[in-house]
């Protein structure tokens, strides 16, 4: 027991492993985000998520695992099962989808007032996804739309994406990567 | 008058046990909700069944309206039950691989101690081997390629201490004789 | 206890986890599966801790099962292989327990559909445990192709999971019958028999497609042994509903008969069993079984062994001499160290054997009985009823056995099975009354079951009377007054009084017996000890008959109907007794077919529906149907159905004749066999014999294919008693619609009309006449005499029939009526004979029969009846003509 623990512990120093929550509504494209960030051969086709699947991808070296969480709405209430144990959180919205904006921000004050995430730093990164839609809002809009500046006790970021190209992915995952290993480095 | 042909179905098991040398429950799974729903009925089951079968090694009984085969080894007891009107000899293949299954895990020291420390594939094995009631498989071999147990390709997180020593020591034997 | 506990945990040193473990603490450690990364090996631990408790038979709440359920789906990020299956296994373990198990829907379809071939298959096992019918559409797809995977595991855990999943949505897994057809040619084993099962399940209701699937595999020989003993079972379902060929003539039985020369013992002995099983077998076909059999009995595997003995006691029940052949390998095995192969093996032999080995298998059988479990003990002593019937004069030994069997320990099932069998022994052998009775009242000082000791008493009080000793049993029926429970003692008054009533010598003690009674502190004994003392004392002969002697004949649950009925709608008038059906006695059960057949392999073997159970719910079913309200009376007896067309017509028909006081009501239940066609305004024309008169007639809406409907004919009896035996021309008419087979829907909306000739029905003497069991038939015939019955005497020869045997089976069947005191059974080598019977005539008459019987030139019979009224006696006596 004790070697072993000792030898995963030799592996924590080395290679950095950390945990992400994706959610967002049915539609917005959580899973094609995450299944563009995985490896080439471990590509599938999406088809809506019943419940939740579990995803790992690296980014700099960082080993990411993303619970890649349902939208759909049944399974919304299942999120706050997994608040208490992430270090990040991947918040997709479709920013075509005007009508549901509402729906949105009514999730997202949820998830803000939670118990598990209300202390926290949690570092929240907002994908406006579909950017490359006709009437998609632009990411300055959705921001404002959602009232994001309101948000202060915890850093978060908002980029354009378009999740089927792979476009502005990266950025976004860049800034989560430098906010967590802040965040872990202050520990 | 009944007949006493059988039901043409795949549900052919409606328990399995392994117990130790006081009757106690190791592992127990029964199929069917109407034999023995409650875990008092059970237990009380469990007593008889070991008070009728640990002196006498005779293979098979009859008990409670099930016809039960079994088998010892050194402090455990293994069993399979079936219906009264089932084929004997379906219910022994069934626990010919039970046995065999659990000696290969084991590496052919079936004994309670060594049960209870690879309880997590014991348990798989049972699995493997009877599905709801349904014979999942019958060939010991079969079932051990399914629970992942590579006997020689075990992965790292899966050995056990003396394992781990075990290939540390042989590694450094190497890295001295290179 | 706690003492042993603590020595053990020293002993093992602490190194078993498992030992002593707490739900809370465990469920507080599952915490641990929230961390990153996953420590698998930490975990599994963790994961095995909650199954072995759970599997321990440690409840957990909703809460509880939810909570660690979140917590194990977090398990899902680790890639070690054990740590997933377990997972797996957990979800299984809390499917029905936790809340929102669905969420791991697509985890696993993931894993299903992935490369990793060690998640796949108990993927697929976990994720149809979480599945629910509305679910399923959704991940059907990957069902279908996981049937038909290369993989056998995946195939195999795709096709089992259907089979459950046909108990959510059997719909749904019926679309997968092509591929459950293609796994069937798998070259693994385990797969073509998993597939073999899918199918039937799907095809089981149609017949054509069970034989299509069948023929074609009991040409190309499956692999699997299992799916053989599958295979066998499928042909011998349909064996058995074949109509009544002959079995050498039938090429499914071929079949069954090959697969006794098949390479695998397995199959050998599940085709012997079904030889054996098989309803149609003759000693020809069972030959070749009993040979595969008796070489089982020298295999050294006790399991074998075991199931060859089992299977050749079964034959002995129905064919002694097919075994005899296999006497001598069965004597080997009496000393067998299995003790129940031992048992089995003197059982068959003591039902094939000799009268001069009795005693020696019965010495045999005593040095072991006490090792044997109860199923055992109640197979040897159904064993000994058996050779009791064939041995009367062995019952002086085999009642000395049980009685020592009854001294012994064993459950209530065990005792009520030897005290069954002794009450029958003395009902069958006279000679062995006395003892019988004797070791019956020795039990009883020391019964522990109420309901035995209840009935033993109740026995008493009806045989006890006539034996030649009666005072002898006083004792012991008082004793339990002083010492038993309220429902012994007030079973012990009344037996008290049967003695009181029939033993004038000892009514004087009897009544101070009661006197001391009626200071009982039960109420129910004290007031069946008043009742019988003033009853006893009152010195009127006819009330004595009639409280005492001649028991209550009604159906108890008609009478709990009656008045629960009676109490909810008061009405000014008394409750009439008369009104309730009265119960026919069970059937008595024709020797060799009785007991002897008693399904030792099966102890607990289903009671068939009693007459009075199956007369109530006529009663019910009649009295929902509201065209037929107001019933003409309550319902008096309901025939069994009488088939009025061949079974394999168009069209089947069979009618129930529910007799009431003056009316008769006829219920045609008619099935539709024909796939494209559906029936309308269903009804059946009668051609009402002379005296009769139809009142109400009520038909059938409507039929589709694979239905039994119900048609009404409700009819007054003729006034003349001597017209109620006749005979009815019947004709089925409807209206025809031609439809579509698969849907049912009909084509058009225009039917033709169409009749069929039915079978003429026939109203018969029996079907106006219950059986009544008379438990002392002189007393109730000389009391008929006092009541001023009517009686008629006549003589007839009966040409027809040849034997005495075969006389009583015809008076009895004609007649309707119960034999009394057992004179139903013919004493060997007589050639005179009296038949007594007792029955009651629809509206409530008592009807007694004496017939005397010679054998001549076919059967001389002088009948007496004695009846109520003139009308019946002779009706009666003509129904014999």
């Amino acid at each position: 027991m004790g070697l072993l623990d000792k030898l995963s512990s030799l592996f924590r120093l080395k290679k950095r492993e950390v945990k992400v929550l994706v959610v967002g509504l049915n539609n917005s494209g959580k899973s094609t985000v995450l299944n563009h960030l995985k490896s080439d051969d471990d590509k599938i086709t999406v088809e809506p998520t019943v419940g939740l699947n579990v995803e790992k991808f690296k980014h700099n070296n960082v080993g990411f695992t993303a619970l890649d969480m349902s939208g759909q709405v049944r399974y919304r209430e299942v999120w706050e099962h997994y608040y208490s144990d992430c270090e990040g959180i991947i918040f997709v919205i479709d920013s075509s989808d005007r009508l549901r904006l509402a729906v949105v921000q009514e999730e997202l004050e949820l998830l803000l007032q939670h118990p598990d995430t209300v202390g926290k730093r949690l570092p929240i990164l907002f994908f406006a996804n579909k950017m490359d839609a006709r009437d998609a809002l632009s990411s300055v809009k959705i921001a404002s739309a959602l009232n994001l500046h309101r948000i202060i006790n915890k850093p978060w970021h908002i980029c354009a994406s378009n999740a089927v190209k792979g476009e502005g992915l990266d950025e976004g995952i860049e800034w989560l990567t430098q906010q967590i290993c802040e965040n872990i480095r202050k520990e | 008058m009944d007949s006493l042909l059988l039901e043409p179905t795949l549900y052919t098991i409606k328990g399995m046990a392994i117990l130790d040398n006081d009757g106690n429950r190791i592992l127990a799974k029964y199929y069917n909700p109407s034999t023995f729903p409650t875990a008092k009925e059970q237990r009380a089951f469990e007593k008889n069944l070991f008070n009728k079968t640990h002196r006498a090694n005779a293979e098979i009984i009859m008990l409670d309206g099930l016809t039960c085969v079994y088998k010892s080894n050194v402090d455990l007891f293994f069993y399979v039950m079936g219906s009264s009107h089932e084929n004997e000899l379906i219910l022994m293949s069934v626990l010919q691989c039970l046995f065999d299954s659990v000696n290969q895990i084991l590496r052919k020291n079936v004994e309670k101690r060594n049960v209870m420390e690879n309880l997590d594939i014991v348990m798989l094995a049972m699995d493997e081997i009877c599905d709801g009631g349904i014979i999942l498989e019958a060939d010991p071999i079969s079932v051990m390629q399914r629970v992942a147990v590579r006997t020689d390709d075990i992965p790292l997180g899966e050995q056990t201490v003396a394992q781990v020593f075990q290939t540390a020591k042989e590694q450094l034997k190497w890295s001295l004789l290179k | 206890m706690a003492f042993k506990r603590d020595k053990k945990e020293e002993e093992d040193g602490g190194g078993n986890i498992f030992l002593n473990l707490e739900k809370t603490s465990v469920l507080q450690e599952a915490r641990t599966f929230n961390e990153t990364p996953v420590n698998p090996r930490k975990c599994t631990i963790i994961l095995s801790k909650i199954l072995y408790l759970i599997n321990q038979g440690e409840q957990l709440g909703t809460t509880e099962a939810t909570e660690t359920f979140f917590a194990m789906t977090k398990l899902f990020q680790s890639r070690d292989v054990i740590l997933r299956r377990m997972v797996y296994l957990g979800i299984k373990e809390l499917s029905s327990l936790a809340e929102d198990v669905i969420i791991v829907t697509s985890s696993l379809t993931k894993d299903m559909t992935g490369k990793e071939d060690l998640y796949r298959a108990a993927a697929i096992r976990a994720l149809c445990s979480i599945t629910d019918g509305s679910m399923l559409q959704a991940i059907e797809r990957y069902m279908k192709q996981a049937i038909v995977d290369r993989n056998a595991a995946v195939s195999s855990a795709a096709l089992v999971s259907s089979l459950h999943m046909t108990r959510i949505a059997g719909d749904v897994v019926k679309r997968w019958v092509n591929e459950a057809q293609e796994a069937l040619i798998s070259d693994n084993v385990m797969v073509q028999y998993h597939a073999l099962g899918v199918l039937y399940h799907i095809r089981k209701s149609d017949r054509l497609a069970v034989t299509k699937l069948v023929t074609k595999l009991t040409r190309s020989p499956l692999k699997s042994p299992f799916a053989v003993c599958l295979l066998i079972r499928i042909v011998c379902k349909l064996l058995e509903e074949e109509g009544d060929v002959a079995l050498s003539e039938s090429p499914l039985f071929d079949f069954v008969e090959k697969c006794l020369r098949h390479k695998s013992e397995t199959v050998i002995y599940e085709a012997a069993h079904a030889v054996v099983n098989l309803r149609r077998t003759t000693p020809r076909e069972l030959a070749p079984a009993v040979s595969v059999l008796q070489l089982f009995c020298s295999s050294p595997k006790p399991a074998l062994r075991f199931a060859a003995v089992r299977t050749l006691n079964k034959v002995a029940m129905s064919h002694p001499a097919a075994v005899t052949a296999c006497n001598l390998d069965l004597e080997n095995l009496i000393s067998d160290s299995n003790r129940s192969i031992a048992t089995l093996a003197i059982t068959t032999l003591l039902k094939t054997g000799a009268e001069s080995s009795v005693d020696r298998l019965m010495k045999q059988i005593s040095t072991f009985v006490s090792e044997i479990s109860d199923e055992f003990k109640v197979v040897v002593v159904q064993a000994i009823r058996a050779l009791c019937l064939k041995f009367p004069r062995k019952h002086g030994v085999l009642m000395n056995f049980l009685s020592a069997m009854l001294r012994d320990e064993g459950g209530l099932e065990y005792k009520a099975s030897i005290a069954d069998t002794i009450i029958s022994i003395i009902e069958e052998n006279p000679d062995a009354k006395e003892t019988g009775l004797a070791h019956l009242c020795e039990f009883i000082e020391d019964c522990e079951h109420t309901s035995l000791a209840v009935r033993i008493l109740h026995l008493l009080g009806k045989e006890g009377p006539r034996t030649k000793q009666p005072s002898r049993y006083i004792r012991f029926i008082y004793n339990r007054v002083i010492l038993e429970s309220a429902v012994v003692r007030c079973a012990a008054v009344a037996a008290m009084a049967q003695f009181g009533a029939s033993c004038p010598d000892l009514l004087p003690n009897i009544l101070v017996l009661l006197a001391r009674c009626q200071m009982d502190c039960d109420d129910e004994t004290r007031d069946r000890a008043t009742f019988y003392y003033h009853i006893l004392s009152g010195d009127q002969p006819q009330f004595i008959y009639h409280y005492i002697v001649d028991h209550l004949q009604v159906s108890i649950p008609s009478l709990e109907r009656a008045l629960t009925q009676y109490v909810a709608n008061p009405t000014p008038e008394q409750f009439d007794i008369s009104t309730v059906p009265v119960s026919a006695p069970e059937p008595t059960n024709v020797p060799e077919k009785g007991h002897g057949t008693v399904d030792i392999a099966n102890p607990v073997a289903v009671q068939p529906e009693t007459p009075a159970k199956a007369a109530e719910s006529y009663a019910v079913k009649l009295a929902s149907i509201p065209e037929l309200a107001p019933l003409p009376g309550s319902l008096f007896r309901s025939s069994d159905p009488v088939q009025l067309t061949e079974s394999e017509t168009e069209y089947v028909v069979k009618c129930i004749k529910h007799c009431f006081s003056d009316h008769l009501i006829l219920q045609f239940n008619i099935l539709n066999t024909l796939s494209d066609t559906l029936l309308e305004s269903i009804g059946v024309t009668l051609e009402e014999p002379e005296g009769y008169e139809i009142l109400k007639e009520v038909a059938c809406p409507k039929l589709s294919c694979g239905e039994t409907g119900s048609v009404y004919v409700l009819l007054k009896f003729p006034e003349d008693l001597s017209l109620s035996v006749s005979t009815f021309g019947a004709t089925l008419k409807f209206v025809v619609k031609d439809c579509d087979p698969t849907t049912g829907e009909p084509d058009t909306d225009e039917g033709y009309h169409d009749t069929y000739m039915l079978e003429d029905l026939d109203v018969l003497l029996s079907d106006q006449v219950v059986r009544v069991m008379k438990g002392n038939w002189g007393a109730a015939w000389e009391q008929a005499e006092g009541e001023s019955f009517f009686e008629l005497e006549d003589t007839y020869v009966l040409t027809s029939v040849t034997s005495l045997e075969q006389a009583i089976q015809n008076i009895v069947v004609f007649l309707g009526m119960q034999p009394a005191e057992r004179t139903d059974r013919l004493p060997q080598g007589k050639s005179a004979h009296t038949l007594l019977l007792a029955g009651m005539f629809r509206g409530g008459h008592d009807v007694l029969v004496r017939a005397k019987l010679a054998l001549a030139e076919g059967v001389t019979m002088q009948i007496t009846v004695r009846a109520p009224s003139q009308e019946i006696a002779e009706l009666i006596t003509s129904a014999l003509g």
